[in-house]
């Protein structure tokens, strides 16, 4: 009976929210408080593929899912992006049955790194892809190794493991386990063998504590690693991209499958092979999976293309609180073939809760931007000061710096400076009071 | 130390108690002397104290936060050199410990499995890890002033400017003793996890669990800091001179966050 109200109350809370435009956490928080175990207590599909970890989960959960309709597959996932267990809870029972039966064959679920473990506690993913773990909103998270623990409780015993092998300690959690599937990326002309980067977390490896080696770094601590030590080093890859050619916007799958990209950044690409090696865990034809791959523009609002008067640009969305995520989108503007001014705005750090803490600027390279591709920098928004200062820290020439508390004021001055390509990077906190003074571009 | 010697800044453990962006304090603290004194300055890092005996040869020794694992290594190395790092302090040394590297200086720490790992011992409270990660943006008045009543200038300085932080932490300490604590906690919490009293100072020992680039985000901080740099050298007519230094960067920025927050607080009363 209890299962039966829960389900009730969650639709018509569900139904009642969307009528007044409410969000989809507030409905799984009732059920739950009716029937705290409802989740255990639904009749699930056979295929339950859940997506984890720091950066890229939304898009790779976009991504699996836009591969699987066109496969003609029945799926549902959370693509409102509620991803802790009130959030994954509304999902679920929206989607199924008054008696408790799920009506789709497959769910797809991005779950939140830190409350992964609650979700689990009631059923199992098949499949559970872990893409990467950075240094990521640690006014909420902590640091890495405390999610990592976090993340760690959440994976079931009977459950496949889909790892990116790149990274050393998501690699960890494939130790002694049988079923994993592993994903990697080769080395690419645009890797370094140092750290490039301002702290170093692949310095040591998380088994032992010795010193790590690698043979190439992606970015970051993502790359090809080994520890003499205690021999703990980068898994044989089950599904690899062999080349990459971010000229031509298009990357090579073990040898043979070509995906174009719509999006050169690198961490499109690791989005693209998670989404690739999920999808062929559950049998997709893999041809079938690179034409939908093909090219494929996400519509999540990460990467919006837009005109500024005359000018034309890209906003790259990076979480404030994730230094790799910045990085990623600095070197994407630092790296175009036609030079363009670039702009940062920090104007509210996160959108889900407060913080004043600016902590995480220090953790950012910001002289990836000390380049002839990039002719002026905007800092803008109320941490503008903030900004500025971390810029008096960088080799980055003072002329080229501009800064604007107003971000309306930063626009006006961006708007008929020059014809150059336009930059922007900043988070979805800030990303709509740049772009409602532009004009969207499909 | 002599006074004509360049001053010496050592970020111990900075490999691993380092993950807030605590390196800033170091960088902030080198061009703020640099650019208002005669003096050179050197940063130096190191993984291990016995790679940079004798610890007396510094002006500042500065340990910041990190995880809880890479806090037991931290405290495996150093309290070997318990008595060096306080014969550093009451000579001529500032010690400033900052995030979960302040709980060094207590007996011990107690991790959630009930392991304990004993610290330096220098005050009397003991900390205990929990599971529960505690994490709010911070801001303290300067409890520690009073003990530089004598000089007028830093006494306004440290009295008009609150001083803004994050605590980012999963333990609790428990003081035996009643310490001279650094701050009151106005927002945040403090070493009981309460909204009361945070870190402690004594002598040249200097101690908060606020986090990150503490000297970045508080110029009278950093002015502090440097004041205590040359007073120990005996060279306090430059230190009296550091704190009237104009930072309008710095300031600028420390001003925004303060509105910020203290219209936070204001939210939530």
């Amino acid at each position: 009976m209890r299962k039966f109200f829960s389900i009730l109350i969650c639709k018509l809370a569900r139904f009642a929210g969307k009528l007044m435009g409410k969000g989809s956490s507030m409905p799984g928080k009732l059920a739950l408080k009716v029937c705290p175990d409802i989740l255990g207590k639904i009749k699930l599909p056979k295929y339950i593929i859940a997506v984890t970890g720091s950066n890229g989960k939304t898009s790779t959960v976009e991504m699996i899912a836009h591969v699987m309709e066109d496969a003609g597959l029945n799926i549902a996932y959370n693509k409102e992006g509620s991803n802790q267990i009130e959030g994954v809870t509304t999902f679920i029972l929206n989607n199924c049955t008054m008696g408790g039966k799920f009506k789709k064959d497959y769910i797809l679920i991005e779950s939140d790194e830190r409350y992964a473990k609650y979700t689990f506690k009631h059923f199992s993913p098949t499949h559970y892809v872990i893409v990467n773990l950075y240094r990521d909103q640690l006014t909420r998270n902590g640091h890495p190794l405390w999610v990592y623990d976090a993340i760690k409780e959440s994976i079931p015993d009977d459950t496949c493991l889909i790892l990116n092998a790149d990274d050393p300690l998501i690699s960890t959690l494939g130790e002694k386990r049988k079923d994993v599937i592993w994903y990697g990326m080769d080395n690419i002309s645009t890797d370094t063998t140092e750290n490039t980067g301002v702290y170093d977390d692949g310095k040591y490896c998380p088994v032992c504590g010795g010193r790590l080696e690698y043979d190439y770094r992606h970015f970051n601590h993502i790359g090809s690693f080994s520890c003499e030590k205690c021999g703990f080093k980068k898994h044989h890859t089950d599904y690899t991209v062999t080349a990459v050619d971010f000229d031509n916007g298009a990357i090579e799958i073990d040898d043979t499958a070509e995906i174009g990209l719509a999006f050169t950044g690198i961490y499109n690409v690791y989005n693209i092979l998670a989404a690739y090696s999920a999808c062929c865990a559950i049998g997709i034809d893999k041809n079938s999976i690179c034409e939908s791959l093909n090219n494929f523009v996400l519509k999540n609002g990460r990467i919006v293309r837009f005109k500024l008067s005359e000018r034309t640009g890209v906003l790259l969305a990076s979480k404030h609180e994730n230094s790799i995520s910045y990085e990623q989108s600095l070197t994407y503007a630092a790296n175009r073939k036609v030079p363009g001014d670039v702009v940062i705005i920090v104007d509210r750090i996160s959108r889900k809760y407060y913080t004043g803490d600016t902590s995480w600027l220090w953790d950012i390279n910001f002289d990836i931007l000390n380049t002839d591709k990039v002719d002026k920098i905007y800092l803008m928004g109320l941490y503008s000061g903030d900004l500025e200062l971390r810029f008096s820290y960088t080799d980055i020439p003072k002329e080229k710096i501009k800064v604007y508390s107003d971000i309306h004021e930063g626009i006006e001055e961006l708007r008929n400076r020059s014809d150059k390509e336009i930059y922007v990077v900043t988070c979805f906190s800030d990303k709509e009071k740049f772009l409602s003074e532009t004009t969207i571009q499909q | 130390m002599n006074e004509n010697q360049k001053i010496r800044l050592l970020h111990l453990y900075n490999n691993i108690m380092n993950l807030y962006g605590e390196y800033a304090n170091l960088l902030a603290l080198k061009r703020f002397i640099e650019n208002n004194t005669e003096a050179e300055c050197e940063i130096v890092s190191a993984d291990k104290v016995s790679d940079v005996l004798p610890l007396d040869s510094f002006d500042l020794i500065y340990i910041g936060a990190g995880t809880e694992k890479a806090q037991k290594t931290a405290i495996s190395d150093i309290t070997a050199y318990r008595e060096e790092l306080k014969n550093a302090a009451e000579n001529k040394t500032t010690v400033l410990f900052t995030g979960n590297a302040c709980e060094l200086l207590g007996s011990s720490v107690k991790n959630v499995k009930g392991e304990i790992f004993p610290c330096l011992g220098y005050f009397d409270f003991e900390t205990e890890e929990t599971t529960k990660r505690i994490t709010s943006d911070a801001v303290c008045e300067n409890m520690f002033l009073d003990l530089f009543s004598e000089d007028d200038e830093l006494y306004k300085l440290l009295k008009e400017n609150i001083t803004i932080g994050f605590i980012n932490k999963c333990s609790i300490i428990k003081w035996k003793e009643s310490p001279k604590s650094m701050f009151k906690l106005l927002l945040g919490v403090g070493d009981d996890n309460k909204k009361t009293e945070d870190g402690v100072i004594s002598g040249n020992i200097i101690a908060s669990h606020l986090i990150g680039p503490l000297m970045i985000k508080n110029p009278h901080l950093l002015k502090f800091i440097a004041y205590k740099i040359f007073s120990n050298r005996g060279q306090n007519k430059i230190a009296d001179s550091l704190t009237g230094v104009d930072l309008p960067l710095e300031s600028k920025a420390y001003l925004v966050s303060v509105n910020e927050l203290k219209n936070r607080i204001s939210q939530e009363s």
